[in-house]
């Protein structure tokens, strides 16, 4: 171990964290949350997101398929089609930029802003 | 006699990283997508440090192809592909810039850092949404632990094969 690993580490360290309070400062903004999901590269449908909202949606791609469900102010994946089921182990998305992806299905269910 | 050593050499590494890539599919998924610890890595660093980055560029091929084939995962080819790619050039760029100045541990960090901004760029080109870049903080983070990792133990099988004439350059 020479003593430039140790500055690559801490400068990639210090990047990590600056993206995270950047995250975090997004998410304390007090906009109004949107679910989009998408497949591929259009628009499968968007849901506002409030503390009320409780649905089951299931998204079918020429892939598979993944089932999301809304509850409690919170998305996640229950189950899904794919082989490595990443997405069904991401944890809940609740938060502005919150993102669960799905690669093989290319599925994107992202918490955005209503501007 | 150097030329067939060479060669077989070559093929123990694409052989050792297909291994690790298949134990690696056994170990508990990290729940970010495009998060691995990647262990077949290490077979990247040995062939940049024992040999040449045109050996690593046919290594990361070989292995990201084959284990593609191999383990019926065609759909995540690209990104692993885009990926190890990016981690190889920035990887050779490193040793050829800053070869006494960097140890392997150094190089295997910037490596597992390179992979993942890989893999996001094709995520982010084959979904059209550049939002994918909120993962990038998380991957970062979890980039340094692996990095570090692979390249210790990279280090460690490198003193083994320095010691024992496995060296080709």
């Amino acid at each position: 171990m020479k003593k430039n690993d140790i500055i690559i580490f801490a400068i990639i360290f210090i990047i990590a964290i600056c993206g995270l309070f950047f995250i975090k400062s997004i998410q304390e903004q007090p906009y109004d949350k949107i679910i989009r999901i998408t497949v591929g590269s259009k628009i499968y449908k968007e849901i506002p997101l409030k503390t009320d909202t409780e649905e089951k949606i299931n998204i079918e791609t020429d892939h598979g398929w993944n089932l999301l469900v809304i509850k409690d102010g919170q998305v996640n994946i229950k189950d899904a089609s794919c082989p490595d089921k990443i997405c069904v182990n991401t944890s809940v998305a609740s938060q502005l930029g919150d993102m669960i992806v799905c690669l093989p299905h290319e599925v994107i269910v992202e918490i955005i802003p209503v501007k | 006699m150097q030329n067939t050593r060479k060669l077989v050499f070559i093929s123990m590494l694409v052989s050792l990283a297909l291994i690790l890539s298949y134990i690696e599919s056994f170990l508990p998924a990290i729940p970010i997508p495009g998060a691995k610890i990647g262990l077949a890595n290490i077979a990247t660093l040995l062939s940049l440090s024992t040999m040449s980055f045109e050996i690593g560029f046919f290594v990361v091929i070989a292995r990201t192809i084959l284990s593609s084939l191999m383990f019926g995962n065609m759909s995540v080819l690209l990104y692993s592909l885009g990926g190890g790619l990016l981690s190889l050039l920035v990887m050779g760029l490193f040793i050829r810039l800053f070869k006494n100045k960097i140890s392997t541990i150094g190089v295997s960090i910037i490596g597992a850092v390179f992979h993942n901004i890989g893999q996001l760029i094709i995520a982010s080109l084959i979904l059209e949404n550049i939002n994918i870049i909120y993962l990038l903080p998380y991957l970062l983070l979890i980039a340094l632990p692996t990095g570090l990792f692979v390249g210790l133990v990279s280090q460690y099988l490198l003193k083994y094969l320095k010691n024992n004439y496995y060296y080709f350059k």
